[in-house]
């Protein structure tokens, strides 16, 4: 197949998703506005248009979502340079540890809901419990994909970098580490959507503060239009904390 | 020709999946030249690649000793360069000070003009393994061992890496010892071939190579080189426990 035809075959993939949508929202726009009565299955197009925009005055959404949008990415971030300042012994720990650490991946079976109510029952209302919660979920993780890639590096590197005089630190720093790179970031990636649930949950079961608050509230006052506007809002921000983890890692890392 | 490295009595066990210990090679004893290029022609599971890593100081052997191998550089068949460096970083990688002039000439010589900045995460064989021979030479060891660099080579590009080998060697003087699989590479590039079998692991024979034409790449296509590799694939077939099918052509 050639470049041509790829990149038509993309284009024309891209049109029909968007034509998709187009058409979905038109029928909806149509059906749940001119057609159906007011019903429970979705609410009404002019409805949720008068809702995205009274949100933000009726529940102190900026607020909320401010709370809940920064807890979440400085978590992460704070885990990001956690990792990052103290990559050698973490690394060299992760090595030692063997497949130790992989052994408790189990607790991804257990239901995430589980422990947001578990941290919201040890530390109700407390944003500083809620963003030390995203950090050591986020820190666990991070090291979860970063033990199972160590396994993955070629044993040529190390023996590339010993033979030419390269001492065990800088093994650690310079090469196990930059291995890592990529797995840590695709980990990042799978970890944002899992952190934004867990947090809405968090703050849903606690009920004091966040996007996580606000569901809790429009649910008790039946706000159903209310309800599907603050989830566009999530989606939004959650597609433009997606976007800008991808972004960083095509601009830091351009090798697998 | 005086030795430079001297392997005496070399010997190697490993213990197997089961708990068994197993025996790789015993007993193994030759020496590399000062000069030169030596291929070490052996089939599948002989050892070779462990037996270079114990010349090169990265294993342990069980017993026996080496000597002279102090400044050895080690290549390996694949992943021997790191994809987030350019080919510069890599070349001079772990290098505090380094020769400018003798850089440039280096670059210029493996075939690498222009691509000083470039980063090899995406290249081809041929193109990382110029890289790796580059780095090697720039470190100036006292020897070069080459695992199996040719292996994943199309024959085109495979007929290219050798008499780049063979000219850098030369041109540098750094001799260099070639552990394969490949006869047509193994008399192509070395001036004295050591063929060993497996099971266990054991030096049947060793034959020099002198041809009289230059060692480019007419070389393949000539008689000299065919008589060669038939005197070499005879001395495989005449050993009964080696099985001809474990080298390639």
């Amino acid at each position: 197949m050639s470049v041509k035809s790829i990149k038509i075959n993309h284009s024309e993939t891209l049109r029909d998703k968007y034509l998709l949508s187009a058409i979905l929202l038109f029928l909806y726009i149509i059906l749940f506005e001119f057609v159906l009565p007011v019903n429970k299955i979705l609410p009404k197009p002019s409805l949720l248009w008068e809702s995205l925009i009274a949100v933000w005055s009726y529940y102190n959404f900026l607020e909320e979502i401010s709370i809940s949008t920064l807890i979440i990415y400085a978590g992460i971030l704070c885990s990001y340079v956690v990792i990052y300042s103290l990559r050698v012994p973490l690394l060299k720990l992760l090595s030692g540890l063997g497949n130790a650490f992989t052994r408790l991946s189990f607790l991804k079976y257990f239901p995430a809901f589980f422990y947001a109510v578990l941290f919201a029952y040890w530390f109700p209302n407390s944003p500083a419990a809620e963003f030390l919660f995203v950090f050591v979920a986020v820190t666990f993780y991070l090291l979860l994909s970063i033990q199972q890639n160590l396994n993955s590096i070629p044993e040529s590197y190390i023996l590339i970098a010993r033979n030419l005089g390269v001492n065990e630190n800088r093994i650690f720093k310079e090469i196990v580490w930059k291995k890592s790179l990529p797995s840590l970031f695709s980990g990042l990636i799978k970890i944002h959507f899992l952190i934004w649930i867990l947090v809405l949950l968090y703050e849903f079961v606690g009920d004091y503060f966040g996007i996580g608050h606000v569901y809790n509230t429009a649910l008790q006052y039946n706000d159903f239009a209310g309800l599907f506007s603050i989830a566009i809002y999530v989606a939004i921000l959650i597609w433009i904390g997606s976007k800008a983890i991808e972004y960083s890692k095509s601009k830091l890392i351009y090798w697998n | 020709m005086d030795a430079k490295i001297k392997i005496n009595s070399l010997s190697k066990t490993y213990t197997d999946e089961a708990g068994f210990s197993k025996v790789l090679f015993d007993k193994i004893s030759f020496e590399l030249n000062a000069g030169g290029i030596t291929s070490l022609l052996a089939p599948l599971g002989s050892g070779k690649s462990t037996l270079l890593k114990i010349i090169a100081g990265l294993e342990e052997a069980t017993k026996g000793t080496i000597t002279g191998n102090n400044n050895v550089i080690f290549v390996p068949g694949e992943y021997s360069i790191y994809p987030w460096l350019n080919v510069s970083e890599n070349i001079l990688f772990n290098l505090d000070e380094y020769d400018e002039n003798k850089l440039k000439r280096l670059i210029r010589t493996v075939g690498l003009d222009g691509y000083e900045d470039h980063v090899p995460h995406l290249n081809s064989i041929g193109f990382i393994f110029r890289v790796a021979l580059a780095r090697s030479i720039m470190h100036m060891p006292d020897y070069i061992l080459l695992d199996e660099p040719f292996e994943l080579m199309k024959p085109e590009v495979r007929k290219q890496a050798l008499v780049l080998v063979r000219k850098v060697s030369e041109e540098f003087e750094i001799p260099i010892l070639l552990a394969t699989k490949n006869i047509s590479s193994a008399i192509f590039l070395a001036d004295r071939v050591i063929i060993m079998k497996s099971n266990p692991s054991e030096i049947v024979a060793t034959e020099q190579v002198v041809f009289d034409l230059p060692r480019a790449g007419e070389l393949f296509e000539h008689d000299s080189f065919q008589h060669s590799r038939k005197k070499i694939e005879d001395i495989i077939d005449g050993q009964p426990e080696i099985f001809p099918h474990q080298f390639t052509i």
